[in-house]
């Protein structure tokens, strides 16, 4: 088609192109121009992240034609700032908290600068009206709406608390992140930013079919298109099965044999324009033949059910069973005893950025850009299946848009361009679609849960029996993983001595279903409803009754975890006291509800080799700090808190640390940010890098000072004998004298977690699974409208036990985000609905009700500490226990409101409106 | 992401626009705001082989007010809509609608033409292009298969604008051009009940104006949205009422539309019979609620249940005569 000339007005400055007429304003500004501070996050114009600034209103570029929009005035993020100098929005933003990954952060910065503009002092109602189109997921949006009030320059109560009291220089000191600036500015790079010399663009063909046996595929009238450079099929794959774990090996990153579930890759190609691939896409043909498919995890279970993979019959992934004590005893013992049913579909990650990857592969290996939550557990499979060894696969440093669990383990996209690039010879980018991402990545359980809970005459937790079916799509994931959290959380919450628990993570022919803070659902749902009508009917005070039955320091669990530092009575009396509990509990109107939650948070889990975080910390000549470590940012704030560590532990200013992480080229092994364990492990191993360091430092400072290393101190930048402060000297000149002497400073450290290691998932369930674990509370107060069932959120309170927080604006934000997903997401909104034939029906934001700014009130976060012994400076596990406490916090508060217990999630307002009339029935 | 290929015309006369139209009909699609028609080009629901870009057309952008009537172009923006003081002044209940309408930086693009003319919407026709390949092409794309009811042999995809009902009850008119002719038809008119193609105009038409007869004294009216979030979604039911208020408390007329339970706005003739001549009372607002259910008739064509969908529009319905009749007593007051 012909190119036609344009003109465009950006930044102040005039474009002068020749484009397509059917090219978007998006794909001119990323593509053409290389601004890619503006982002593409979905198809249909409703994630906002693709927002700029049209003659001063904020639209989406995704929505208009670059053509259309020639001589109008275009801003986008890159023309905001003035060179090094902030605008006040961007400012605020990274003052205030109001980034997280980074992703959703130029369009709300945008979005906020124009709402500013037009109404300089704007009330929160207003600024999430404003914002109501930019979606987030990062930071349940409270401090964006903070940090908009404060570029207003309004008061914004909430932001100006009292410092932390810390003893500390650096750690324990509410920190503007490292990397925030970058962001403001739309400068940060995501995989789907990245443009090398050369490269393709890749498209996937994927299976129509939930469940179909693959006869024959010919590439060949593909091949033929002009422009095409490589095509594969799961002839090119290698033939073994892949797995997390060796005993959970099911998946080809490249089918041979069948599709297992709708959109599974089957066929892939590169070629030199995305339009190309996509046409060549449609010319591969596929002989298919239709199987008998299962979309229902019950049913799947059953005899006759289809099989999904011939070695695991009855479709059962991974069966956990744990049974200590006596349960049955226990429960016909009790006092009281409750019991129930609780179902719930799946839910989704919804990152806002869209899954990429940019991989180049030539002979000295490959490179490789994608989203993870830790490189090192993408490099092995990788290099596993391209034929070469690990230390050639090297998994760069990238930002990531998002990560909640969904990305951690290989995909077959990453394995689908480092194969294309690896046949054309070429660097090939693959970025996935909004409905890929939904789809084609990880989703997260669907579940059944029963259980059953009794309690003595005095009010104490006697057994808990809980049987779980989860719904785990196509393939294994983290399946052994995934179905254990939920016992290991609930026994680490309360004290209980008798404990069974059974799940059964059963095949469908589905999406495969990750890792995520609060699944399944269903069972902290399930526990915290029970525990709540028990103690109604014992005439408890659900709180007392909470704290009564809270864990301690010192408790063992069940299946023989320590508990070590611990503060969760204190969460619970804070999180009531500041949500107003006592006086709101039973003295609400009808139809006003409040709830309490309660939950813990292992920090990390036994991983073998890969369990321990190794660092490096070296010194410039001139003075300037460069951490190394695996550890991986998605967006929760690694980076900067390695580099806030290091800074405490050396002694040096914040600005003066840089850091290196989440590189398999550069960076030791890591156990990867999905465990919780990167304050603890990765934050550990460098706390133990730096202070080998240190220790090097001491040694030349103690020469120049004429002094015992022993008597050394350092802070603020210089090394000084203690209680002398006039006899120092800057530690940039040790490090200088250092090199003088011809040695180099550089500190090594790591740090593995003390659980035990015998201590398996299925095999065996026992002993010390972390070394640390983290408690949290959460209290939502609701209102619901009897007439329509809808639920307004008035309030949301949640504290939590982070040991000591390193930055307590980044443990804030966590468990504001943690909020957000256990509350609004997961007992509110979210699910997917599923056709007859395996397809999702609801892949996009319209139709997946993703919270929006204007759907939360501003989420009140608690800070509290215990010190644990094992995490450095006092620090664990950084917020997401909030994720499933506030799961029982939602549902217990709509449960208050309506007078009735919900058995099934989300409380949709069908789902409320038929609990109202059953509610009617029964009386 | 990318879009089909087309050619891109920028008329920047009506004149030109239905000269295009004349010859491209067919062929062609209207692209106003484009918050509907890009979405639809990317999801490959449309693969038109010219775009009529209708931005830089001058004409079309007015909002203008005369004695009998208000007139507002078809091109006008939702967020100008919003902010218009004459809106504000003259007919306060577009603007709460308006605002339920999407989210702000889309209002930004959309326009009140392109709104009225939004296509019907279903589940299982508004998916991307690989979706829809996996199963047989449904009623709408030629097939014969509807994947929403079950042995259905018309589309029942669903109407989902917000501003037609309202602008129904007002008694708005609009112009459709073409190069042979101009006419002037009721809103109440312009819709056909089909899920496929919803509306009057043909491939040489253009949407030109709406215009909305000047309120009167003792007239009241709202419009009521169900949507799960406050933001972002097409109507999953609406209510749009008017009442005019005689000064001893009887209702003269009533008119009632729903719309998004159905393949077009329902008009609710029978409403005003309960009504007319009467006080508003509890009970005959609860009659006119259950006539609206009755009428419903929403379809498992959206993500929402169909059921609770229809039961709502009860509640929607007494909600929006409650405010539309606080709105009379105000404005007969004054």
């Amino acid at each position: 088609m012909k190119k036609i000339p344009i003109s465009l007005h950006i930044n102040g400055r005039l474009e002068a192109l020749e484009i397509p007429p059917y090219r978007t304003l998006l794909e001119v500004l990323r593509e053409d121009l290389h601004l890619t501070g503006t982002k593409c996050g979905c198809e249909d114009g409703s994630c906002g992240t693709c927002t700029v600034l049209l003659n001063g209103s904020p639209v989406r570029s995704c929505l208009l034609l670059a053509a259309e929009v020639q001589g109008q005035e275009i801003v986008t993020i890159e023309g905001l700032a003035q060179g090094e100098k902030l605008h006040p929005v961007q400012e605020a933003f990274v003052k205030y908290g109001g980034i997280q990954c980074g992703f959703c952060t130029p369009g709300m910065i945008l979005t906020a600068k124009a709402l500013l503009d037009k109404n300089p002092k704007p009330t929160e109602q207003e600024i999430r009206q404003a914002i109501s189109g930019n979606l987030c997921r990062c930071t349940g949006y409270t401090k964006i709406v903070e940090s908009v009030m404060a570029a207003s320059g309004q008061e914004v109560p909430s932001i100006h608390k009292e410092e932390f009291p810390t003893p500390y220089s650096v750690v324990g000191k509410r920190t503007s992140r490292i990397d925030s600036i970058p962001k403001a500015k739309g400068e940060t790079k995501y995989s789907g930013d990245l443009y090398l010399p050369g490269m393709l663009y890749a498209k996937v063909l994927r299976s129509p079919y939930a469940h179909a046996k693959i006869l024959n595929i010919d590439v060949s009238r593909a091949e033929k298109l002009p422009g095409v450079r490589a095509i594969i099929t799961g002839k090119d794959a290698p033939p073994y099965r892949w797995g997390v774990f060796s005993y959970t090996r099911d998946m080809q990153f490249l089918p041979t044999d069948k599709a297992r579930y709708v959109g599974q890759e089957v066929a892939a190609v590169a070629a030199i324009s995305e339009e190309i691939a996509e046409e060549a896409i449609h010319l591969i043909q596929v002989e298919w033949e239709p199987l008998p498919f299962v979309l229902d995890p019950e049913e799947a279970l059953m005899e006759g059910a289809p099989q999904l993979h011939d070695d695991k019959p009855g479709n059962i992934s991974v069966r956990i069973y744990v049974d200590e004590g006596n349960v049955e005893q226990a429960l016909s013992e009790s006092y009281l005893v409750e019991e129930g049913r609780f179902s719930s579909p799946e839910e989704s990650y919804c990152q806002t950025e869209n899954y990429a990857v940019v991989a180049h592969f030539d002979s000295t290996g490959l490179d490789i850009w994608c989203p993870n939550a830790g490189p090192h557990m993408k490099a092995r499979p990788l290099s596993n299946a391209l034929g070469i060894p690990t230390s050639n696969v090297r998994v760069r440093k990238i930002n990531v848009g998002g990560h909640f669990g969904g990305r951690s383990e290989i995909s077959p996209a990453d394995f689908i361009a480092a194969l294309l690039s690896k046949k054309s010879g070429r660097p090939v980018k693959l970025v996935y679609t909004r409905e890929e991402n939904f789809n084609c990545v990880r989703q997260v359980h669907g579940s059944i849960t029963h259980c059953r809970v009794g309690v003595d005459s005095e009010g104490r937790i006697t057994a808990v029996d809980m049987k779980v079916i989860m719904d785990g799509g196509a393939y294994a994931s983290t399946g052994p993983i995934a179905a254990s959290v939920a016992y290991i959380m609930i026994e680490g919450t309360y004290k209980f001595p008798n404990l069974r628990y059974e799940a059964i993570r059963a095949y469908t022919n589905k999406p495969p279903r990750g890792m995520y803070p609060h699944h399944p659902r269903t069972t902290y749902a399930a526990l915290e409803l029970l525990l709540d009508s028990l103690a109604e009917k014992l005439g408890m005070d659900p709180l007392e009754f909470r704290i009564k039955n809270a864990v301690h320091e010192g408790y063992i669990t069940p299946t023989r975890t320590v508990i070590t530092s611990c503060a969760e009575v204190e969460t619970m009396r804070l999180a009531s006291e500041r949500a107003g509990w006592r006086e709101k509990r039973g003295h609400l109107p009808p139809y006003r509800g409040i709830g309490i939650g309660c939950a813990s948070m292992i920090s990390g889990f036994p991983m073998g080799i890969r369990g321990g975080s190794a660092a490096f910390v070296r010194f410039n000549e001139d003075g300037d700090v460069i951490v190394i470590s695996g550890v991986m940012d998605n967006g929760q704030g690694n980076d900067s808190m390695i580099a806030q560590i290091a800074a405490e532990e050396l002694g040096v200013p914040l600005e003066r640390v840089k850091v290196i992480t989440g590189d398999t080229s550069v960076t030791p092994s890591d156990q990867g940010a999905y465990s919780q364990a990167s304050t603890l492990i990765s934050g550990g191993a460098v706390k133990a890098a730096a202070a080998d360091a240190k220790e090097q430092l001491f040694e030349v400072a103690a020469q120049m000072l004429e002094a015992n290393k022993e008597e050394l101190v350092a802070k603020e930048g210089r090394i000084f004998v203690k209680d002398e402060p006039k006899r120092f000297v800057e530690i940039s000149k040790v490090a200088r004298t250092a090199l003088a002497q011809n040695r180099a400073i550089l500190g090594r450290g790591d740090r593995w977690p003390e659980a035990d290691p015998e201590r398996e998932w299925i095999k065996n369930p026992r002993g010390q699974i972390a070394s640390a674990i983290s408690f949290g509370t959460a209290v939502a107060e609701v209102e619901v409208d009897p007439e329509t069932g809808k639920v307004k959120v008035l309030n949301m309170v949640a504290a939590h036990d982070c040991g000591y927080p390193i930055n307590p604006l980044a443990v804030e934000q966590q468990i504001q985000r943690s909020a957000m997903e256990g509350g609004p997401q997961g007992v509110l909104m979210e699910k997917h609905l599923w056709t007859k034939d395996g397809k999702n029906l609801n892949a996009n934001f319209h139709d997946y009700w993703f919270p929006l700014a204007t759907d939360v009130p501003n989420i009140e976060p608690i800070i509290v500490t215990s010190n644990d012994p094992f995490g450095p400076f006092g620090a664990k596990e950084g917020g997401l226990s909030i994720s499933v406490a506030m799961i029982g916090a939602m549902a217990n508060a709509v449960r208050n409101a309506i007078g009735i217990m919900p058995k099934e999630l989300p409380l949709t307002p069908e789902v409320i409106l038929s609990l109202l009339e059953e509610k009617r029935k029964i009386k | 992401m990318n879009l089909p290929q087309f050619e891109l015309i920028q008329p920047r006369s009506i004149e030109e626009v239905c000269s295009l139209l004349q010859k491209h009909g067919e062929e062609s699609a209207l692209l106003a705001g484009g918050t509907a028609l890009i979405v639809n080009l990317q999801f490959r629901l449309k693969k038109p082989k010219i775009v009529i870009g209708l931005k830089g057309l001058a004409g079309l952008n007015y909002i203008s007010q005369n004695k009998e009537t208000l007139a507002i172009g078809s091109m006008v923006t939702l967020e100008t809509l919003e902010k218009s003081p004459i809106i504000l002044h003259g007919y306060p209940p577009m603007i709460s609608t308006i605002q339920q309408v999407a989210v702000p930086p889309v209002r930004n693009q959309a326009t009140l033409g392109g709104n009225i003319c939004l296509e019907n919407r279903c589940i299982y026709y508004n998916q991307s292009e690989f979706w829809r390949r996996t199963q047989k092409p449904c009623l709408r794309l030629g097939g014969e298969t509807c994947y929403a009811v079950e042995k259905g042999k018309r589309c029942q995809a669903v109407y989902s604008g917000d501003l037609a009902p309202l602008l129904m009850i007002l008694n708005a008119k609009v112009k459709i051009l073409s190069t042979q002719s101009e006419r002037t038809v009721p809103l109440s008119e312009f819709f056909t009940g089909r899920g496929e193609k919803p509306n009057i105009l043909k491939p040489n038409e253009l949407l030109t104006e709406i215009q909305i007869p000047v309120s009167e004294p003792g007239v009241g009216y709202a419009y009521e949205k169900l949507r799960i979030r406050e933001g972002m979604e097409f109507p999953m039911a609406g209510v749009a009422v008017r009442m005019k208020r005689k000064g001893d408390g009887t209702i003269e007329q009533l008119k009632m539309v729903l719309g998004a339970v159905g393949t077009a706005p329902i008009e609710v003739p029978e409403a005003s019979a309960f009504l007319i001549g009467q006080k508003p009372t509890d009970e005959i607002l609860q009659e006119i609620s259950r006539k609206a259910m009755e009428v419903a008739r929403p379809v498992r064509n959206l993500i929402m249940d169909s059921e609770y969908r229809r039961k709502m529009v009860g509640v929607l319905t007494k909600r929006a005569l409650g405010r539309a009749l606080a709105m009379a007593e105000k404005s007969q007051s004054s």
